[in-house]
């Protein structure tokens, strides 16, 4: 029982500590490869600069969910994975993502840091579903990012489009 | 002192980039004390990450047309995903498959009425993302102005891997004029043969949709022989209703000389799509003209001639045993069985009248693979040439 129930210290970028077991936290690759690097050290707290405590409470809630699942393979090959897996997300999933778009961009880098695949897939598909139906100016406040191009571009890449939209 | 305010200095040559994975670094590892939620600083994702965002919506042109506006960095990003997969329609504003991922996908050939006609692929500035992305280029066939109109000029596509050609009939614009060579062939679809939209395409992988209900002929004019000169890998896609050239025998018929180095094969035959209607002809164990029997001869003629072959894969080839009218309420595993013990039947018989050893034949045997849909799909390598809407309709229709 001791055994499956074994715990792990996390400690987030406002240095709360968090005692997770270890099969939520091993669903992060990178977590679990510093737990085997760094072997058993009991009481000893794994430092996760980048990631803040409300951050890491909404995650660990992902993790304990799937925590049963089998665990993707460490280096599947996502190029080809990702064109063929459809947009859809798990229901459990879509609801459990429903927050403001600052805490999910910061799930996003989270799961990318913390190297938690399927969480990964899972944000950038629902951002991408934000995307749809968006116009360019409402694409560039989603992102927060400034319109670089010259009007020059701009007719550019209008008539480069034009084609592609009839 | 001077250190804090002085600007950051940019990183050189990716400054576009840059704007967006800028306060990734600042924001967290610099400063591990500061509250996450930083607010009027909303939070910027790196370039990989959106990288993969956009690649979910990779058929959804439209969101892509947006997104390719949006910044420099925005346009670099989704242009190859805009432009890797081009199809051109000339009639369809819908392909042909029921498939919501697919609809939008479609672009329509330029109208000959336009002026900027002629000027595809030619390498004007303008479509510059032609020959940059496109790896994969789908063409039904055209009318005849098409080819006419600006014939001195052609499709280059230097990037291109896999072209896939639609000869079915189109029942629905039967109507149309339709680009021939052969005007014997009224009802079909055909390519010409110095078509300048694939005249100097030199794909690696071709595509070809056709029920080949007349024989399959990769050689008879209509299609460029110039584009089998790089294949290695030859994919055929055949819906499966009936055979309605009953008259007919199954046409054993030279490949072009350049395909003789095809190594891989891959016969699909997939259920009707909807739209086709009609209904579904059975045929009794000995009818004179058996649709699996006919399969089976074009199948053999064609590996036969295919010297340096390394596989054949035939994929749901059980459906060829569920049009026998006494096999039905066998299930798809027992079709997957009969198909393969006849084709393999047929394949020895036909090779032992033309006096192949037993060992050769056994070898040419183990070359021949059975797949369903669904062993097909855990193979590497499918999912560049299809999307996942029409595996994933073949598969429904032939559950139910």
């Amino acid at each position: 029982m001791s055994d499956n129930k074994q715990k792990v210290i996390l400690q987030t970028s406002d240095d709360e500590q968090f005692t997770v077991e270890k099969i939520v936290a091993e669903r992060s690759a990178m977590i679990k490869s510093m737990m085997e690097d760094l072997g058993e050290q009991e009481g000893q707290a794994i430092p996760l600069p980048n990631v803040s405590s409300s951050v890491l409470t909404k995650i660990l809630e992902y993790c304990d969910h799937h925590k049963n699942e089998p665990l993707p393979a460490a280096d599947s090959s996502d190029a080809d994975d990702s064109r063929r897996k459809t947009s859809e997300i798990g229901e459990w999933d879509a609801r459990w993502i429903q927050v403001d778009q600052e805490m999910l961009f910061e799930i996003i880098l989270a799961a990318n840091y913390l190297d938690i695949k399927p969480l990964l897939d899972v944000g950038c598909k629902t951002v991408a579903n934000m995307i749809k139906g968006k116009t360019p100016e409402e694409i560039r406040k989603l992102f927060n990012i400034t319109n670089d191009f010259t009007p020059e571009e701009e007719e550019q890449i209008r008539k480069e489009n034009e084609w592609a939209e009839e | 002192m001077a250190r804090s305010t002085r600007p950051k200095p940019k990183p050189k040559s990716t400054s576009s980039r840059a704007s967006i994975t800028e306060d990734k670094t600042t924001s967290s590892s610099n400063h591990p004390t500061l509250p996450f939620h930083s607010q009027g600083q909303p939070t910027s994702l790196p370039i990989e990450i959106i990288l993969q965002i956009l690649s979910y919506l990779s058929n959804d042109q439209t969101s892509l047309l947006s997104c390719s506006r949006v910044s420099k960095a925005f346009h670099k990003l989704s242009s190859p995903l805009l432009w890797h997969h081009l199809k051109l329609s000339p009639f369809f504003a819908k392909p042909r498959l029921v498939s919501a991922n697919d609809v939008g996908v479609y672009r329509k050939i330029e109208d000959p009425q336009k002026a900027h006609c002629g000027s595809i692929g030619t390498g004007k500035k303008d479509f510059k993302p032609l020959l940059k992305h496109v790896e994969k280029f789908y063409l039904e066939s055209h009318t005849p102005e098409w080819c006419f109109h600006g014939y001195n000029t052609s499709l280059k596509l230097p990037n291109l891997q896999i072209l896939e050609l639609d000869i079915l009939p189109m029942r629905k614009q039967a109507h149309r004029k339709i680009h021939l060579c052969d005007p014997t062939l009224t009802s079909r679809n055909q390519y010409n043969p110095n078509c300048r939209l694939l005249r100097d395409l030199t794909p690696s992988t071709i595509i070809l949709r056709d029920d080949f209900n007349k024989g399959l002929d990769l050689c008879k004019g209509s299609i460029p022989l110039s584009i089998w000169k790089c294949v290695e890998e030859l994919v055929l896609v055949s819906p499966v209703r009936d055979i309605p050239c009953l008259e007919l025998e199954p046409v054993a018929a030279p490949i072009p000389l350049t395909l003789k180095d095809l190594e891989r094969l891959t016969w699909i035959f997939h259920p009707p799509p909807a739209l086709d209607g009609g209904e579904k002809v059975m045929y009794k164990l000995d009818a004179p003209h058996r649709p699996d029997l006919y399969n089976a001869i074009q199948i053999i003629h064609l590996i036969i001639q295919l010297k340096n072959i390394q596989s054949v894969k035939l994929v749901n080839a059980g459906i060829l045993a569920s049009l026998i009218e006494e096999n039905s309420g066998a299930t798809k595993d027992q079709l997957h069985w009969e198909s393969k013990d006849y084709i393999l039947g047929k394949f020895g018989a036909e090779m032992r009248k033309m006096g192949w050893t037993e060992g050769k034949i056994g070898e040419w045997k183990d070359k021949i693979e059975f797949l369903t849909f669904e062993e097909w799909e855990e193979e590497q390598g499918w999912v560049r040439m299809f999307e996942g809407g029409e595996v994933d309709w073949w598969k429904k229709a032939m559950r139910g």
